[in-house]
């Protein structure tokens, strides 16, 4: 509240006195703007493919179903020429551009890129190709937030910092759905839970779900009707549900994956035409089944409306999978974001249907096994648990259908993890030759804690009413550089070897510690804490005592600079002869 | 204003965009604050930005306006038509046009609804209801879609929100054919409680349809209401006194209201307009309780005195034919019947043995008591589906009365 108090007293003063914005309230006051030019370029995106919709395979005109199966051929092929001769840099998935902006370039993205996408995603997109237009205006939103951040000379520290906000501001405005994109950011594309930017990446997501709202209206994605989930046995329908689609999202990843790679081993200008390939296909798909053309929403709705049998959404689920699947390897620009909400909608509805005729007993609605489909295959390919949950309870508006969704979710990423051990934007990555960090990585290489490195012994501590000849034994049998001395309830003190000595020498080797020696006073660690925060400490202490959170005279242990090597697994080795060989010849 | 430089490799401010760093000696990182002319620049931009959006938007709103408008004109003549199939694919690209469009998802309802897909109709009007609960036609479809469904609980409940719901358009004739539509689901269901409430709430209201009347007077007389049922019958006689099937409901009405002579009017008069054996029937029943009637008015102490007798005389017989599941009359000691029956029977005996006493009112009156009591400890045992006298029954009837 003060800060934004702040604010508008300095822009009420603005340029009558010192400077406008300090760093922080300038990034603040940039998410917002972030926010709002990311909805007006997301609304304009949406309007965009939309119009080109209605003129391509929505044509009014007479005859044109007849060119309904050519156009996402040539929207394919339009979108890609564009990429190879003119945006190079709206080529690949809009996560892993972003990512690759956070991680190695310093939060730079170049606008074309967002010119590029605006322009290829539409073609693509509005022609009728199975891919959805979130991804895109993710990276629309990172690039026009790293341009802003340009324009406002944000330090690279917060360079690095503006692309996940402009992420954030795009996907929420995309999908109109400010939670899901908030989650989305930090699971995906962050891969970290960063405390320090989330205010500005809510305010952004916020400001471009108002914008979206406001020139495209309230209307939600889907109009989910009254869900209704029927006892506790049907969870383990809904389980059965993860388990399926946790398998079918793993296969999507490796396929579509090694399709891709296949066709990135071909020469760039064989590439070309692929994308036509792929549209054709996917026109001629169409014809028969003008359900899968498009990012597909309003099939959505007819599934949770209860509007195919369930043999039909699980024919229209595998077509709308193989066309994606073909044409994300062929590289048709778009994203995967839609159609895998798709998917699982269909495979979620299908299996509920196919469940009602085994299990006469099911008397969920099927719109929550059509939501909870959508949350299952959506984790299972992108691994983005939270994401996953929260996205589903933003569809729907309802608290009903999260303890399935949850439960569903946790299944499809353990089956899905256990077949792919990557998201299918990592593996993508790992294809272009990226290494970027991914939260599941940071997951498995787990923290190391004070615990971990600290002596449970008390070999380093002393207390203060021994003689300087018994310290001085004692530092020299433990090979310690300081002893750890309890001079008061809770305060510790450090004496080090070198005064030991120097006492002795001056003939005090009989008197008492706290008599004689002065003593250095040392913070208390506790074995929670992350090791390197410790370490941190050992810059200044030569030793830490351990202690009870609750009992700062009640010690654990102790930790030293020796301790924590050792538990990062480095053993101190002494400088070899032959060392200088290594290395720039003295020669 | 003031201009602030902050180097971007310690944060420290310092006083030139091109000079070294006094901190760390850096040089050529060197940033610029946000000075107000960036700023306005960036709002103005953003201005620009919105203006142009605005427009573009309001050109697509438009479009797809018309879109949505021009499948669903196609959609509404294809339902009219009958082409269901077609008319919900119409419904459908309209819906596309339109999500929150409450007309086409309606539209979208009625054509599924007679494509007789039940399922995806009630999902679409659940979720238009939960915007709009009061709306008339909404809960109508509902009501229908539960009745189909045999959901009566549901139907009845939908029906009553129609009823008392919004409308466009001639309200009063939706609300008066919505109720007559409740009643024949509440007939077809059995439910006469319901139908009775329904019954009297349309008595307020009645339609002039002749039909009408005179199969809300029948079902009057179904569930009892035999007050309504003879005053609408009265009235459809008024218009018409050569109505024979309100000649015959009103003296039904009047029978069961306990009126015999005027049920025997009504239903001589109908015999004269078209004689049956049901009719005769009637009228000869309507005789035998006229007959035996003791309360009847015009008629002397004396007669009163004799048919109270006969009461007590026929009440007995009844009682003992009806103690005898074979039939027969009871033969037995007294001692085996109730004790209630046994003193009721002894009473009535005590009547009738030895000659008759002077008529008075008082004696009629006693008389009648000893009837009654002892036909109120014989009722439980008779069947009421044939019982021993019916004539008595509905004398007693009309004595309890």
């Amino acid at each position: 509240m003060n800060t934004i108090r702040e604010i508008f007293a300095k822009l009420s003063t603005m340029g009558k006195s010192g400077p406008v914005l300090d760093e922080p309230q300038r990034f603040l006051l940039l998410s917002i703007i972030i926010g709002i030019f990311s909805g007006l370029v997301v609304v304009c995106f949406h309007i965009s493919i939309e119009l080109l919709n209605w003129i391509t395979i929505h044509s009014l005109a007479p005859g044109a179903k007849y060119l309904a199966p050519l156009w996402p051929a040539l929207g394919g092929v339009a979108a890609y020429l564009l990429v190879f001769f003119v945006v190079p840099t709206a080529r690949g998935t809009g996560v892993n551009y972003t990512k690759t902006a956070v991680y190695a370039s310093d939060g730079y993205i170049p606008f074309r890129s967002v010119l590029g996408k605006f322009a290829t995603c539409t073609l693509s997109i509005g022609t009728g190709n199975p891919m959805g237009p979130e991804d895109p205006a993710l990276q629309m939103g990172a690039g026009i937030a790293s341009l802003l951040g340009r324009i406002f000379h944000l330090t690279r520290e917060h360079m690095r910092l503006i692309a996940p906000i402009g992420a954030a501001a795009g996907i929420g405005a995309a999908f109109n759905t400010p939670i899901a994109a908030v989650l989305f950011v930090m699971e995906e594309v962050m891969s970290a839970w960063n405390a320090g930017v989330l205010g500005s990446i809510v305010l952004s997501s916020v400001s471009a779900v108002v914008v979206s709202r406001w020139f495209l209206g309230d209307e939600v994605l889907y109009q989910v009707p009254e869900i209704e989930v029927g006892d506790y046995s049907e969870l383990l329908l809904y389980a059965a549900i993860g388990a399926v689609g946790g398998w079918l999202s793993a296969l999507f990843c490796r396929y579509s994956i090694m399709l891709r790679g296949r066709i990135l081993k071909l020469r760039e200008r064989r590439r070309l035409w692929l994308p036509a390939v792929a549209g054709l296909t996917v026109g001629i798909v169409g014809m028969y089944a003008p359900e899968t053309l498009g990012a597909g929403y309003q099939v959505i709705d007819g599934a949770l409306h209860d509007r195919f049998a369930w043999n039909l959404l699980l024919v229209l689920g595998m077509l709308k999978l193989l066309s994606t699947a073909l044409c994300f390897g062929c590289g048709t620009p778009g994203g995967l974001f839609a159609p895998t909400l798709f998917v699982g909608a269909m495979l979620g509805g299908g299996l509920a249907g196919l469940a009602q005729l085994v299990w006469p007993l099911s008397t969920s609605s099927v719109a929550a096994y059509v939501l909870v489909g959508i949350g299952v295959f959506f984790a299972g390919v992108f691994r983005a648990p939270m994401t996953s949950v929260f996205m589903v309870f933003e569809l729907s508006a309802s608290y009903v259908v999260i303890l399935p969704v949850m439960i569903a979710n946790t299944i499809a990423i353990l089956v899905s993890r256990r077949m792919e051990h990557d998201s299918v934007f990592h593996m993508a990555a790992h294809q272009d030759g990226l290494d970027l960090p991914s939260i599941e990585d940071r997951r498995e290489t787990p923290a190391l804690t004070v615990e971990d490195a600290m002596q449970r012994t008390r070999d380093l501590v002393v207390s203060d009413r021994i003689s300087v000849s018994e310290a001085l034994e004692k530092i020299e049998s433990s090979n310690a550089d300081a002893l750890l001395v309890e001079v008061r309830y809770g305060q510790w003190r450090w004496v080090g070897k070198r005064e030991l000595r120097r006492a002795k020498d001056n003939g005090d080797e009989g008197s008492s510690l706290h008599r004689t020696m002065k003593m250095w006073p040392v913070v208390r660690t506790y074995p929670d804490l992350p090791l390197d925060q410790a370490l941190r400490k050992l810059a200044i202490y030569p030793a830490l005592p351990v202690t009870s959170r609750v009992n700062p005279s009640f010690l654990l242990g102790t930790l030293t600079l020796a301790d924590v090597h050792r538990a990062y697994g480095i053993t101190r080795q002494e400088p070899k002869a032959e060392a200088s060989s290594v290395g720039p010849s003295s020669a | 204003m003031a201009k602030r430089y902050t180097c971007l490799v310690c944060r420290n401010e310092i006083a030139h965009p091109n000079a070294e760093c006094p901190y760390c000696k850096a040089r050529s990182v060197i940033a610029e604050g946000a000075s107000p002319r960036i700023l306005g620049m960036v709002f103005g931009v953003m201005a620009g930005v919105f203006a142009v959006t605005g427009f573009y938007a309001k050109s697509f709103k438009a479009e797809r306006s018309t879109r949505g408008q021009h499948h669903f004109g196609v959609a509404e003549e294809l339902l009219a038509e009958g082409d269901h199939a077609n008319a919900i694919k119409e419904y459908r690209n309209a819906l596309s046009y339109g999500k929150e469009e409450p007309d086409y998802r309606l539209g979208l309802a009625r054509a599924l609804f007679e494509n007789e897909r039940y399922a995806e109709t009630e999902n679409h009007l659940v979720d238009l209801r939960s915007q709009d609960p009061t709306s008339g036609i909404l809960n109508y479809l509902l009501a229908q879609l539960a009745a189909r469904e045999g959901r009566l609980d549901e139907a009845v409940s939908y029906y009553g929100t129609a009823i008392h719901g919004r409308w466009d358009g001639d309200t009063e004739e939706r609300r008066l054919n919505l109720r007559l539509e409740l009643v024949d689901l509440l007939e077809a269901s059995g439910r006469d409680e319901q139908l009775a409430a329904e019954l009297i709430a349309l008595g307020e209201i009645m339609p002039d349809d002749r039909g009408i009347q005179h199969k809300l007077g029948a079902l009057m007389l179904r569930t009892e209401l035999y007050d309504r049922a003879s005053s609408l019958f009265n009235s459809l006689l008024e218009a018409n006194p050569r109505d024979h099937e309100a000649l015959l409901g009103r003296g039904e009405a009047e029978f069961q209201l306990g009126n015999y002579l005027t049920a025997r009017t009504q239903y001589n008069r109908a015999k004269l307009l078209r004689d049956d054996d049901a009719i005769n029937e009637r009228i000869a029943l309507c005789n035998r309780i006229i007959e035996l009637d003791p309360t009847r008015r015009g008629i002397s102490l004396r007669e009163r005195f004799r048919r109270s007798r006969v009461l007590i005389e026929r009440a007995r017989s009844a009682t003992l034919m009806c103690q005898n599941p074979s039939g027969d009359a009871f033969v037995g000691p007294l001692a085996a019947l109730p004790p209630d029956l046994a003193s009721s029977l002894e009473n009535a005996d005590k009547a009738l043995a030895g000659r008759p006493g002077r008529a008075t009112d008082e004696a009629v009156e006693a008389n009648t008591l000893i009837a009654e009591e002892l036909w109120n400890q014989a009722k439980p045992l008779c069947s009421a589906s044939s019982p021993p006298d019916p004539p008595l029954v509905h004398v007693m009837a009309k004595l309890s009365r």
